[in-house]
């Protein structure tokens, strides 16, 4: 029993000594290491998937060009299952056993919330590539973004309606369970309605959802001038063939999660003549999206949607910074992330702003058979 | 005139809410028969259904897509009958031997353990056969090939997609030759006793294995079945899509009274017309107002609205 | 009644001694393992009571931790939300400030999930089997439902900057009062009445219980503690959403107690250790396949093949206590001490 209680007291001090984590620098001579954390399995895996063939695809390009300042990327990838306590799990893994350099993730903003606070307490650069929930980024200074946050997006496609499309009755069809749809549709009503206009009718469903006929048939009742959804491609198409099928014939109006090479073919027609805002105006016109979009068809076999576009910018900006801060030490690289202006990515030309969010103007695009028309650009100025 | 006007305008809008509610709850009940089979043989939940639903969306993708009536960036052409027929059949033999061997493998060695340890090996096999499904089709969303187009056809004032005209037909058609399998044949009378009382049926001569087998491959059968006809009227395949439909089919045969068939299919039609008709006048919370009505219904009837009253023997 | 205050006191300086080893010892990855294993814990415990003691099937567990989750949550927690209607952002400071607001905060996550334990209870005193899984599993949505559209608690978004009240101290010193509270719940007469209930309600009945006081107090109690859990879960996530309770997570921890030993505390535990490390450990093996999915499918056979090697549980009814270490180790001491 003594020798007993010896041992457990020698374990207790020999683990104390132990103590104060430390965290490791990240990268070493040949490698930096950068770690991804998206959800690959469960509910919003299909989002996951994506991010992660951008970037993906961004560190082999960088490593067959030589890597960054001379040395390769090492991306270690961690599924977040769709859950914000497997995203905690992974940030911590990421940052205390892995020890990355910079952290990439994560889609969906619950979960970039849970993570946030683990990256922010090490002291590593964290990059989320879609989390458009204005909250994400207060985590911290060691918190950024690149994509559109709600309020702004939100917003842009509320005046464009009212100032474009002369709309004076919207009606909204929102996920009711995704914040980024529940995000933009507050933003659109707020905006709407101090411009004078009136929301008909705001209407939700279940995430999963693949009958909309309910609802469509409450919206065609109030008749409205212009058709909100915010959401992604795969339930934009669904609705917008269900609207259709009910007669409801008035544009329907979406946000950059329609980005996708399946969203018109998905839609069989339904959606001509119908509007979203995107991150760049003219794919075929810079030759960087041009040879992107190249690329990525080669490895995957299809155009990219905006996650994965958004995945390939994060890889890139976490390379500008690197380059820039001209050395690998992560509080530079920090001051390097905040104070990029005009950087020049697939998903269009942006500044990181005070509040280290993304400030990037949004391309109003019209659908016209396969082709996306640009109307025209929303800058950020125009709807604060 | 015009305030009867405006009452028609509301007739009608509540005519199209009933149809939507019909569609839906069709698709509901073609789901529903399977897990009810299922549970009135071995009093099992099988929650590796609505993911046999999804392999039968998925394994009628696949023939039309290998023949290439999905080409990649171009218009898709409609596809011809003989290849739907054969979609169909693939779909249908497919995931009915999925079920099969997932009742073997998965199910048979816990037939004599607690009904909930096969639950939880049936939770599993879901899990598994979500990721695996991931694994092998790939994350993102696919659309469906061209079997039939989707139009709307005006009935009197209100306008119902044809393919949602399809599934109520199958359905009800489906439903009607299972309900006369089980109660009309040999077979049905063999289902029906090891539903009732399975050693003894074993004793009297009844295949018990082959029987649950059969009634494995039927549900699964006309799970792939429903797979089809949704994706057709719904396009959109992800591994995830059973989750829902699931959930609500499992509502619904619950709702039913679980076990029984027509009752899956009261269930599924009721709880369809429930959502549409709470969501004419709230979308938000529809599926709130459809759980509620659930419990009142189950308060009541508290074995499902056709479920069979088991008095308890002391 | 000394002696259970006694252990109890005994559980809290253990749960005292695990935090200060966690914090000063142990890396941050496995900490942050050990505090959800104890959450999960707490969980599968208390739903014993409801399905493994009494014999209920309750699919309503998410549902009730959600309650505790979001209430807790509210009194620490600086609301923050967008209104569309003024357009502008509201922010609301914490009723309770400070770590010492925490235990209260608690406590009232565990009293608002057992109101909702009566509220839920009593009328599903009808029904049985999977007719109670359903309704208790509307539960659970309906709660989802109203949160995603209560805009104080943001909605869908949900809550975030939680205050990170919830170290190992607090997560193991309530995993430690639930599971020996449960204990002795188990052994007293009242526990028995509720396995009487499980094993046959009308001879129960007959012996004089009241099996629908029983199956309530079951509920209410099994809800309290999934309150508290989920007052710890959201302060040590720091942000909680509607999404996060889901009926997946009540079917979580359904898995957790029948893998662990329907009916056994300490099988709850095991259970709940297993389905917590699990996926976390099997994270290093998909780092090498690279395959999307394959961890969570390799999670899903094994849980298929643990349940096809042992259906029973791995602990069956059983409880594990020194009594029956004893047993399966060799005696070596006082061989003819048996009674």
């Amino acid at each position: 029993m003594r020798k007993a209680l010896a041992a457990v007291a020698l374990l207790a001090v020999s683990l104390a000594t132990a103590c104060g984590t430390k965290i490791g620098p990240g990268h070493d001579d040949k490698e930096v290491h950068l770690g991804l954390f998206v959800s690959t399995s469960g509910e919003i895996a299909t989002f996951g998937e994506d991010t992660k063939k951008g970037v993906e695809l961004a560190v082999e390009e960088i490593n067959a060009a030589g890597g960054i300042k001379g040395k390769k990327i090492k991306l270690t990838h961690y599924d977040t299952a769709s859950k914000p306590e497997e995203g905690k799990a992974a940030a911590t893994k990421l940052a205390t056993q892995d020890n990355v350099f910079v952290a990439m993730g994560a889609v969906a903003s619950g979960i970039s919330l849970a993570a946030a606070p683990e990256f922010q307490k090490y002291g590593i650069p964290m990059v989320s590539p879609s989390s458009t929930n204005p909250t994400v980024t207060q985590q911290g200074n060691y918190i950024f973004r690149v994509c559109y946050l709600d309020d702004f997006q939100g917003a842009a496609c509320a005046a464009f309606a009212q100032n474009d499309l002369k709309a004076k009755k919207a009606a909204i069809l929102q996920n009711q369970d995704d914040a980024y749809s529940t995000g933009l549709s507050d933003f659109f009503e707020a905006r709407f309605k101090k411009a004078g206009g009136e929301i008909v009718a705001k209407e939700s469903y279940k995430k999963g959802t693949s009958d909309f006929n309910t609802q469509v048939t409450n919206i065609k009742a109030k008749s409205p001038d212009v058709v909100f959804l915010p959401c992604y491609y795969n339930d934009a198409a669904l609705i917008a063939q269900q609207c259709r099928a009910q007669g409801l014939n008035v544009p329907l109006l979406g946000g950059d999660g329609w980005e996708s090479d399946k969203l018109v073919p998905n839609a069989k027609g339904a959606l001509e003549g119908c509007y979203f805002g995107n991150h760049y105006a003219e794919a075929d016109a810079n030759p960087k999206v041009v040879a992107f979009v190249e690329a990525y068809r080669k490895k995957y076999g299809n155009a990219p949607s905006s996650l994965a576009a958004l995945g390939y910018d994060v890889v890139y900006v976490v390379k500008k910074a690197i380059e820039d801060a001209g050395e690998f030490d992560r509080a530079k690289v920090r001051d390097a992330l905040a104070k990029l202006k005009g950087y020049e990515g697939v998903t269009g030309k942006f500044d990181i702003d005070e509040n280290r969010d993304a400030r990037k103007s949004i391309s109003m695009l019209k659908i016209e058979g396969e082709k996306f028309r640009f109307v025209r650009q929303i800058n950020p100025s125009e709807v604060e | 005139m015009l305030p009867l006007l405006e009452t028609s305008d509301l007739a009608t809008r509540l005519l199209q809410q009933c149809a939507n509610g019909v569609a839906k709850g069709s698709v509901y009940a073609l789901v529903a028969v399977g897990y009810t089979r299922v549970y009135g043989v071995l009093q099992l939940i099988n929650f590796a259904h609505s993911d046999v639903y999804m392999l039968g969306a998925y394994f009628s993708y696949y023939p039309a897509k290998w023949l290439g009536y999905m080409p990649e960036g171009a218009e898709k052409p409609k596809v011809p009958f003989y290849v739907l027929g054969l979609a169909f059949l693939f779909a249908v033999s497919a995931c009915a031997a999925t079920g099969m061997l997932i009742e073997r493998l998965a199910y048979r060695p816990l037939r004599n353990a607690s009904r909930l340890s096969a639950l939880i090996t049936a939770i599993g096999v879901s899990i598994l056969l979500q990721n695996v499904g991931q694994m092998v089709f790939g994350a993102d969303p696919k659309s469906f090939p061209r079997y039939m187009d989707q139009e709307s056809v005006a009935l009197g004032p209100i306008a119902v997609a044809d393919t949602s005209l399809v599934i109520i037909v199958v359905a009800a058609a489906m439903v009607g030759a299972l309900h006369l399998f089980v109660q009309r044949t040999r077979t049905g009378a063999a289902m029906r006793a090891c539903s009732h009382d399975m050693r003894t049926a074993g004793l009297m001569g009844v295949n018990v294995n082959a029987t649950v087998s059969l009634t494995f491959a039927l549900g699964s059968a006309m799970a792939a079945v429903g797979g089809m006809l949704i994706a057709m009227d719904q396009p959109r395949l992800t591994p995830t899509m059973g989750l829902l439909a699931g959930l609500k089919a499992f509502v619904a045969a619950v709702l039913g009274g679980i076990g029984s068939i027509p009752g899956a299919a009261l269930g599924g039609l009721l709880l369809g017309v429930a959502e549409s008709m709470v969501g004419a006048w709230n979308t938000t919370y529809a599926d709130a107002v459809a759980f509620v009505v659930l419990v009142v219904v189950l308060l009541v009837k508290p074995s499902g609205i056709l479920g069979k009253s088991g008095r308890e023997k002391v | 009644m000394l002696r259970a205050l006694g252990i109890l006191c005994l559980g809290l300086a253990g749960a005292f001694g695990l935090h200060l080893v966690v914090s000063n010892a142990v890396p941050p990855y496995p900490a942050l393992i050990v505090n959800m294993c104890g959450i999960s814990i707490i969980l599968a415990i208390s739903l014993n009571v409801i399905n493994g003691l009494t014999g209920q099937f309750s699919l309503g567990h998410a549902g009730f931790m959600a309650i505790g989750a979001y209430v807790s949550a509210y009194f620490t927690t600086t609301l923050r939300y967008f209104d569309p209607d003024a357009a502008r952002y509201i922010s609301e400071a914490p009723l309770f400030d400070g770590l010492w607001g925490f235990p209260p905060a608690l406590l009232a996550g565990g009293i608002a999930a057992a109101l909702a334990g009566l509220i839920v209870g009593i009328p599903t005193l009808r029904l049985k089997g999977d007719y109670l899984a359903i309704a208790t599993l509307g539960f659970g949505e309906i709660v989802s439902i109203l949160l995603s559209n209560f805009r104080a608690v943001g909605g869908t978004k949900g809550l975030t900057s939680i205050p990170g009240y919830a170290d190992t101290f607090w997560i193991y010193g309530s995993a430690a009062t639930c599971l020996i509270l449960t204990g002795f719940l188990q052994r007293s007469t009242f526990g028995r009445a509720l396995i009487a209930v499980r094993e046959n309600e009308l001879a129960a009945e007959v012996m004089g219980i009241n099996a629908a006081r029983m199956k309530i107090t079951a509920f209410v109690y099994g809800a309290f503690f999934a309150g508290v859990a989920g007052g710890l879960f959201g302060h040590l996530m720091l942000t909680i959403s509607p999404a996060n309770f889901g009926y997946m997570k009540s079917v979580e921890v359904v898995v957790m107690l029948v893998l662990g030993g329907l009916g056994s505390s300490t099988g709850a535990v095991v259970g709940a250790l297993i389905l917590t490390v699990l996926p976390e450990a099997l994270r290093d093996v998909e780092r090498q396949v690279e395959l999307s999915g394959f961890r969570m499918a390799l999670y899903a056979l094994l849980l298929v093949v643990m349940m096809l090697f042992r259906p029973q549980g791995i602990f069956g009814q059983r409880e594990l206590s020194l009594k029956l270490l004893r047993r399966l180790l060799p005696s070596r001491d006082k061989p003819g001490r048996q009674p």
